[in-house]
This record gives structure tokens, sequence and C-alpha cells, in this order.
């Protein structure tokens, strides 16, 4: 492919559409476009920033990605380290691998149907005499914890983790860092502090912030399993867009902006960050 | 102690990673499950429903295919071709981390950001539409999957078939394609999971119009209809699970884009 025509199809397909739906959002928030574009204003921006349902939706997102990336590491790091002796059995690493085929559509429906009040752990509760009915057995699903969306969440990251931590082990040689380390009288307890969790987690730490970011924007398992306040940032900006009050459609647009800005900044600062550890002393 | 904590672990990650798989075959073989009752009993119903019934699923089995096939062909060959020409270096730094942005957006928040321009030029709402804006996702990641490839290895293999007297096109048939396959079946594949899971992007641009297992998926679960999302649900499984089988690899960068 001539270099023009590749420069070509890169900008038409990776370039453009995000940046003129960047500069479009960007517009029809300060009023400058869209059927509401009727002159510069802040309005819209003060609207959105001004709503306290969209800090509870930020800081909800914030916990549910926080809390989920952080649950899935600790589980993730559990199982790594207690079967590192099976990490090299090929049928070990196929079911390592197996959990990896589930969408997250059919996550949220095994969520929905195991923890909801007449899902399957609420049946077992009542067959075992725990509690007499639905109405008895606590509020998982569609709650203020966002207690569902976070199992999803927390399943979904620990199945991936304790693959890509399984790969990381043989990778930095932990096995023979281990046996020096014990050969040296560290304690199972040192060398895990001082060995085990620096190595991976160092290595590990630019994935673990690329899934951070990516339960932030998640959106379809907190639109089955949430409840409608306070919501994720995804399905916030969805409902803002939907809504029957058209001012709300500027703010809509504000929010996928910020967002978007957001990512740009984390894209910069992580590559800077990259640039930097280049950079010879 | 240490075997106690292995035992331990298996135990659980085998519950973990069992227990989805359990669930969604039973509530796939159970239409009927009344409160209280813990076990479902066994019924073919809701796979009948499926392929016959008024819920027929087969368009979105069908759209789902032609949508996951077609992007995973194009984005890979558009994405292989293209950073063949824009190597590393011939692309500026923030050029070629702009194909980061689309991979890291929420697709939804994306599809927000692209539904405007969709609806202005008549695309929303149809096949063609989702597929473009599916592209926009998967190209940008072939195009990143693909700058790792040219090496200076490639290059010199190039060199060594053009200094033996091979014309453009035999290096390209004849070395290059056979020495990329496996990036290229991999990449086709990893492109071709993302748009079979891909929910966000496709109900917005595609305005509930194209319909695809992913969304009639959620259609079940909204409807509490749960042995046909199930169902369907298990359809959506199928081609990753045939995917572990071939090749481990291809789901773990599925796995990423999935959350």
């Amino acid at each position: 492919m001539p270099k023009r025509a590749a420069a070509i199809l890169y900008l038409l397909l990776a370039v453009l559409p995000l940046s003129a739906g960047l500069l479009l959002a960007l517009l029809v928030s300060l009023g400058l476009a869209g059927f509401l574009g009727t002159g510069f204003t802040l309005d819209y921006w003060s609207a959105l920033l001004g709503r306290w349902a969209f800090w509870q939706s930020l800081g909800f997102s914030f916990y549910i990605a926080a809390v989920g990336t952080l649950l899935a590491l600790v589980l993730a790091l559990f199982f790594t380290i207690a079967q590192r002796q099976r990490l090299q059995r090929r049928a070990f690493h196929t079911f390592l691998y197996l959990p990896l085929a589930l969408p997250t559509l059919v996550m949220a429906l095994y969520a929905y149907y195991l923890l909801s009040p007449t899902g399957w752990l609420s049946r077992l509760s009542m067959a075992l005499g725990w509690t007499s009915g639905a109405a008895d057995f606590p509020r998982l699903v569609q709650d203020a914890g966002g207690v569902a969306i976070l199992v999803v969440h927390t399943l979904m990251s620990t199945f991936f983790f304790t693959v890509y931590l399984g790969q990381l082990w043989p990778k930095e040689n932990l096995d023979a860092l281990l046996q020096t380390g014990r050969n040296l009288g560290a304690s199972f307890g040192q060398l895990l502090r001082r060995v085990v969790l620096p190595t991976l987690l160092k290595r590990a730490a630019p994935v673990i912030l690329l899934y951070f970011v990516f339960a932030l924007g998640s959106y379809e398992i907190p639109l089955l399993l949430g409840r409608s306040h306070p919501q994720m940032l995804s399905v916030y900006a969805m409902n803002l867009l939907d809504s029957y009050q058209l001012e709300t459609i500027p703010q809509a647009y504000g929010l996928a902006a910020l967002y978007t800005l957001f990512m740009a900044l984390l894209l910069f600062l992580l590559s800077a960050r990259t640039r930097l550890k280049k950079k010879p002393v | 102690m240490k075997s106690l904590g292995a035992y331990l672990a298996l135990w659980l990650q085998g519950l973990l990673y069992a227990l989805p798989f359990v669930v969604v075959l039973l509530l796939a073989g159970m239409p009927y499950w009344p409160f209280p009752q813990l076990w479902p009993g066994w019924s073919f119903q809701a796979w009948s429903l499926l392929w016959g019934g008024s819920d027929n699923v087969v368009p979105a089995f069908l759209h789902s295919l032609v949508l996951a096939l077609s992007v995973g062909a194009l984005a890979t060959l558009g994405g292989f071709l293209s950073s063949r020409a824009l190597q590393q270096g011939q692309l500026g730094g923030w050029a070629r981390r702009w194909a980061y942005f689309p991979f890291l957006l929420t697709p939804v928040i994306y599809a927000l950001l692209l539904q405007y321009f969709f609806t202005w030029l008549g695309w929303g709402g149809s096949l063609g539409g989702v597929l473009l804006a599916q592209l926009f996702i998967t190209y940008p990641f072939a195009f990143l999957f693909f700058q790792g490839f040219w090496t200076r290895r490639v290059q010199d293999l190039e060199n060594a078939a053009i200094t033996l007297g091979a014309h453009q096109g035999q290096v390209f048939w004849r070395v290059l394609w056979p020495y990329a396959r496996p990036a290229l079946v991999t990449c086709f594949f990893q492109t071709f999971l993302i748009s079979w899971f891909e929910y966000g992007l496709t109900s917005v641009i595609g305005l509930g119009k194209v319909p695809t297992l992913a969304l009639a998926v959620f259609q079940y679960l909204s409807e509490a209809n749960p042995a046909l999302a199930a169902a369907a649900g298990l359809l959506l499984i199928a081609p990753p699970l045939f995917l572990l089988w071939l090749n481990k690899r291809i789901l773990l960068t599925a796995a990423v884009y999935e959350v």
C-alpha cells in the first residue's frame, strides 16, 4: 500500500472520527452547534458540573473500578502464588483460560440469576432455612452498593489477572528468585513482600491501570445490574442523551467530551512515563 | 500450610470458574423455574423457541456472524497493509499514540460522539453503519497490533528476496504473507471477537435496527426471559470456546477489551 493511501486510511478510520466527535461534543456543550446552539454559553457545563448526580456517578464509577480491580488483584495474586507449581501443567493452563470465553453479558446474566432475590443463592438460603422468602434475602442486585456490578467486575478481572500473572511468573524467573531467597534464609512472608509482590505488581502495573480504565467506562454490566441512582458514568451519559428534557443533551455531550479528555490526559501521562523510562541516564 | 493454601485456592478457583458455565447451562435448559424450587426441570423448549419460534434468533446470529467476519477481515487487512506503509518512526509519536485512544475509550461514549454524524449521513440503523463504527475501534487495534510485526528481521527478509531477484508482488505473496500468516490469523480472531461481543456501539449506532446476538442476550435479559437469554448466551460463548481450543492467546486480548 502506498504511504499516502495508508496515511489517508489511518486518518479516516483512526484519527478523524474521534477528533470530529470530540470537537462536535465540545461545540454542542458550549452552545455553538446542535439544535440548541444559540451562541457561546457555559450554562450546559455549569448545569452538568452543578448536578449532584454527576459527582455521585463519578464517585460511584471510581468506587466500582477501584474496589473491583483491587479485589481481583488480591484474588489473582492468591491463586497465582498458591498454585505456582501447577502453572506449567497444560490442563491447568487451559482451565485458567476457560472463563475468558465468557462475555460481560453472559456474566451479567449469571450474576443476576445467582444474586437476585429470586436467584439461586436466595433459593438455597430458603432451602437451608436461613430465609423464609425472597423478601428476606439481602438486596444484592440493583442495590445502592452496586454489589452485583462489583461481583461481575471482580470475577472478570480475576480471570484475566490470573492468566496474566501466571504468564509473568516464569518470565520473571520467580521460582529461581524464591529459591535464592530461601537459601539466604528469608521467610515465606519476606519472600512475598520483598520479591514476589514487587516483581509482579511492577510488571503488571500498566495492565492493571488499563483494566481500571475499562472498568471505569463499563456500560452493559451497570445497565443490567445497577439501579437508576447512582449510575456509572457511561449509563449516566446515555441517560442524559435520551432524557425527555432537551437541555440535558448538550450536557451529555459535555460529559462525553470530559471523559474523552480524561482518557487523553491518561494517555499523555502514560506516554510521558514511558518516554521518561526510555531516556538514557 | 502451603499445600492447604494450594487446595483452598484450587477449590475456590474451581468454584468461581465453573459456576458461571453451570448456571448458564441450567438456565438454558429450563424454561420454567418457579421460586423457591432449587433445581429446574430440564427442557429444550428455549432452544426450539430460539431456532424456530417467535423469538427466532437466527437473523441476530447471522448479522453477528457477517459483522464479525467482515470487521475481522477488513480491520486485519487494513491494519496490516497500512502499518507496513507507516512503520514506526515514519508516523509521529502523537499520531501513532492516537491509535490507542479509540481502544481506551468506552465504546458507548465513542458511539455518543459519533451518533450525530451517522444520523446526518443516514448511516445510522444500517448494517453498513454498524460495520463502519466497529471498524473505528478494530482498525486502530489492528494497526497497533502490526506495529510490532515490522521488525528489522522482516525488512532483512524482504531485502534478501529483492536481492535474489523477486519483484514486489513475489516479495509480498511468497515472503511476507507466509511469514505474517500466524499474526494475521491472531489479529483476525481478536478483531472478530471484539465485534462478536460488542454491545454499546452496536446498540447506539444500529438504533436497535441491526439485530446481533449480544443485543438479543441483552433484550431477553431485560424481558426477564432467562432461558432464552442463556441459550443465546451459549451461542455467544461458542466461538470464543472454539478459539480457546485453537489458540489461547487470542482470548487474552479479547478479554481485556470485554470489560
